[in-house]
């Protein structure tokens, strides 16, 4: 449902808008002003994908904003703190929950209430509105999850009273806006924006990374775009061409998906931000667990710190569960669907059951050429067969696996 | 950490400016596969006499045309602009199909008549802002006559005043008046203007055809019936749903897609009085008209009157020709024809294929064709 965004058209526009940014970006000094010029370009580009994203996202960041002054005034308060915390987080989790739940109500109230609001700026505006396409909230799961972070980190007391422009500078950093990667605040701020972005260390290196990423998007995936078809067609394919199809639409799915994350890391180093990476050849992984160090890292990284560690992940007597917790929580922000529990399971039990035989056999020999390449097979193996789970409802993935046996 | 490809790939050293030379030179080629600029289609017609040659822009390729229509090279001889929407579509008989300008133009030269080239900008489903941009398009080729079809049902219709942002690449050459000028900054974007500048120093190389599919790639999506799909898809389908009382009724008592809903709500979706942009945008069109001293007929083709029984529609739909009417009468110049409506003994002519597309065009051509000889 919903429909007319192209993710190549977005870096297109911002690394046009970027290029002519620049040059006032090494002028201007102050950090200010600098977080006020990406942030403007976020909305601007928010904006050309329909008036009522930006309007809908402006709301959203100044809300989260309300709520981290609500945090930070009662987190020294008991039993207050607690409590405004844990509604803040339910509060910045229900849209993203309701749009799983009950998705065709809510990308219609979306884009009916949205385009109602866009009419009070001006006329123009709304008119606009009602001819851009009919819209999905793109971008919301990375958002709430950076939210989220940002809530967690003031109530451990990690990050004071942030200022508005800080909040909307986190909020539309417009190169992780829309298809990620899920960052922590402290990324932009640790080598802070008044440091001016060098040529030699940051705009040429960022700018490779840039087309380096268009190219794995635009000729590589686009080249195995269509293995994606097996989920339609299975049913008339040979057995031998649906395993074909599905191990190329694994490259095609991370190729795609690594190459707007280099893009994104990319554009940020040209404005002197180094984003942490988040893909690292995660198919040549030896062990679910290694696998999932190395792929989507920024959202493994965000369930570690705020299920695993919290859930026990490091105690021995509540590992598992924290495991579980863990993998459900990455499995579940994909989608709120049945297909995507089984996903949950399927790794949770992939990861326990590497966590038992690691601890009880001794580690296998790294030299060993021959053992690496079966462990490393037997591991993309098994996340191959993950993915019928990620694309399709239940009971078609089900019937797509009798089909991978010739069923 | 290890350094990804990337970074190990792209160290500064004395090769730097080599390399970066090449990265230009492989980004500027994935720009070329991102704005794939089609050529200007030459139509066989059989049914043409051979003094009329028709050379077609649009179609269904403008959902990739980055150039937004722009003709490439120079064309000799007599020209007739034809800028239109699909109004200007004939299901004959047995499947037989054909369009309006053909049949127009082979009137006027007839069988031995002076070659005539027919330009034809057909642009499916065109919104008013196409059609603008379009004819800004067309008033280049510096043709003797050129024709705009406007359609009654987008006209005025704040609801749809676009659908086809490729076209924006042509409109950031063209909208250059000042009543323009906000449209450089809230529809096109950045890319546009980036594509207008450096578009021309893009190396031309030929294309293997999987790489279109960038442009058509489509999110998964569990089956849905295809009027659904249009309601969450396209902005038209999906405000006629939510704000016209009769298409939820119309949608359920249909079990296939229908043109005829959705043309009926986008006439109810009209609203004239309220159109400021609309409004602006007609005057500007009349304004550069003039301004090229070009020949031109501007028309709003007939609809069938069975959508005009229902009360609603006959009203809005008087309200759109009365204003259409209104604003060619302060802003339309001496050598702009303008049409809100067929003559009665031409409408009677027509048979409809649905709302607002022909079956059989009945005198339409002959008489456009006398209308374009007076001009």
């Amino acid at each position: 449902m919903g429909a007319g965004f192209d993710s190549t058209a977005y870096f297109l526009d911002l690394m046009v808008v970027g290029t002519l940014i620049l040059p006032i970006f090494f002028v201007v000094r102050y950090p200010l002003g600098r977080r006020v010029i990406l942030a403007t370009v976020g909305i601007y580009l928010l904006h050309l994908i329909a008036p009522r994203l930006a309007i809908f996202y402006c709301l959203f960041w100044f809300f989260v904003f309300v709520l981290q002054q609500i945090i930070v005034r009662f987190r020294e308060t008991e039993p207050w703190g607690q409590m405004a915390f844990w509604a803040a987080v339910f509060a910045i989790l229900s849209p993203l929950v309701l749009w799983k739940l009950i998705d065709r109500e809510f990308v219609t109230y979306f884009n009916l209430l949205g385009n109602q609001l866009s009419f009070f700026i001006h006329d123009r505006v709304g008119t606009i509105d009602r001819s851009r396409a009919i819209i999905l909230p793109i971008g919301l799961s990375f958002a709430v999850f950076r939210a989220i972070d940002l809530l967690v980190k003031t109530n451990l007391g990690k990050l004071n009273r942030l200022g508005i422009d800080r909040i909307f500078y986190y909020g539309f950093f417009p190169p992780i806006q829309i298809v990620g990667p899920i960052i922590e605040y402290e990324e932009l701020v640790e080598r802070p924006p008044a440091q001016r972005p060098r040529v030699i260390e940051d705009v040429y290196p960022g700018f490779a990374r840039c087309l380096f990423g268009l190219f794995k998007v635009l000729i590589i995936a686009a080249a195995l775009q269509k293995s994606e078809r097996v989920f339609y067609s299975y049913p008339n394919l040979s057995t031998p061409i649906i395993w074909t199809s599905l191990i190329v639409f694994t490259w095609f799915f991370y190729i795609n998906f690594s190459g707007f994350s280099d893009i994104a890391i990319g554009l940020s180093r040209i404005f002197g931000i180094r984003l942490k990476e988040n893909f690292d050849n995660p198919f040549f992984s030896r062990n679910v667990s290694e696998f999932w160090n190395r792929w989507h890292m920024s959202l493994s990284r965000f369930a570690q710190r705020n299920v695993f560690v919290p859930a026990g992940g490091y105690r021995p007597e509540t590992q598992y569960r924290a495991l579980t917790a863990t993998m459900m929580v990455i499995a579940l922000w994909h989608g709120l669907t049945w297909s995507l529990v089984a996903f949950g399971i399927f790794h949770s039990v992939g990861l326990i059951v590497h966590r038992k035989y690691s601890m009880s056999r001794r580690k296998s020999d790294p030299s060993n050429l021959r053992q690496r390449i079966l462990v490393t097979a037997a591991t993309y193996l098994f996340v191959t067969l993950s993915f019928p789970l990620l694309i399709l409802n239940l009971s078609d993935a089900w019937k797509f696996y009798l089909a991978m046996i010739g069923q | 950490m290890k350094l990804p490809v990337s970074n190990q790939i792209f160290r500064w050293n004395t090769f730097t400016a080599v390399r970066t030379t090449g990265w230009m030179i492989v980004g500027l080629a994935v720009l070329r596969l991102v704005t794939l600029p089609p050529s200007p289609e030459l139509v066989g017609d059989d049914s043409l006499p051979e003094s009329v040659s028709m050379i077609r822009r649009g179609g269904h390729q403008d959902w990739i045309d980055p150039e937004g229509s722009r003709m490439i090279g120079r064309l000799r001889g007599k020209k007739v602009a034809w800028v239109s929407g699909s109004s200007i579509l004939i299901h004959g008989p047995n499947g037989k199909k054909s369009r309006l300008p053909g049949e127009v133009l082979s009137v006027v030269t007839g069988p031995n008549g002076p070659e005539f080239k027919v330009v034809e900008y057909y642009i499916a489903g065109a919104r008013l802002l196409e059609i603008y941009t379009v004819a800004l398009e067309a008033l280049r080729l510096n043709s003797e006559v050129i024709v705009v079809a406007l359609n009654p049902l987008y006209v005025f219709n704040p609801s749809a005043l676009f659908g086809r942002k490729q076209l924006f690449k042509s409109g950031v050459r063209n909208w250059w008046t000042v009543e323009d000028w906000p449209m450089q900054f809230l529809l096109a974007s950045p890319s546009d203007h980036f594509w207008v500048m450096f578009g021309q120093f893009v190396p031309k190389m030929p294309i293997p055809d999987w790489f279109q599919k960038v442009h058509s790639r489509k999110p998964f999506k569990r089956p849905q019936s295809a009027d659904e799909n249009l309601m969450f898809t396209r902005p038209v389908q999906f405000w006629s749903y939510f704000e016209v009382p009769e298409v939820p009724e119309m949608v359920a008592n249909n079990k296939k897609t229908s043109g005829s809903i959705w043309q009926h709500g986008a006439l109810r979706l009209s609203d004239p009085e309220n159109a400021s942009w609309n409004r602006s945008i007609i005057r500007s069109l009349f304004d550069r008209i003039n301004r090229s001293g070009v020949s031109a007929i501007v028309y709003l083709p007939s609809v069938n009157p069975a959508l005009l029984e229902n009360k609603y529609n006959m009203e809005i739909y008087q309200k759109v020709r009365a204003e259409f009417a209104a604003l060619a009468s302060l802003h339309a110049g001496d050598r702009t024809l303008v049409l809100d409506i067929f003559p009665d003994e031409i409408l009677d002519s027509i048979e409809f294929h649905d709302n607002i597309h022909l079956r059989d065009p009945g005198r339409l051509p002959q008489y456009m064709a006398d209308l374009i000889s007076q001009l």
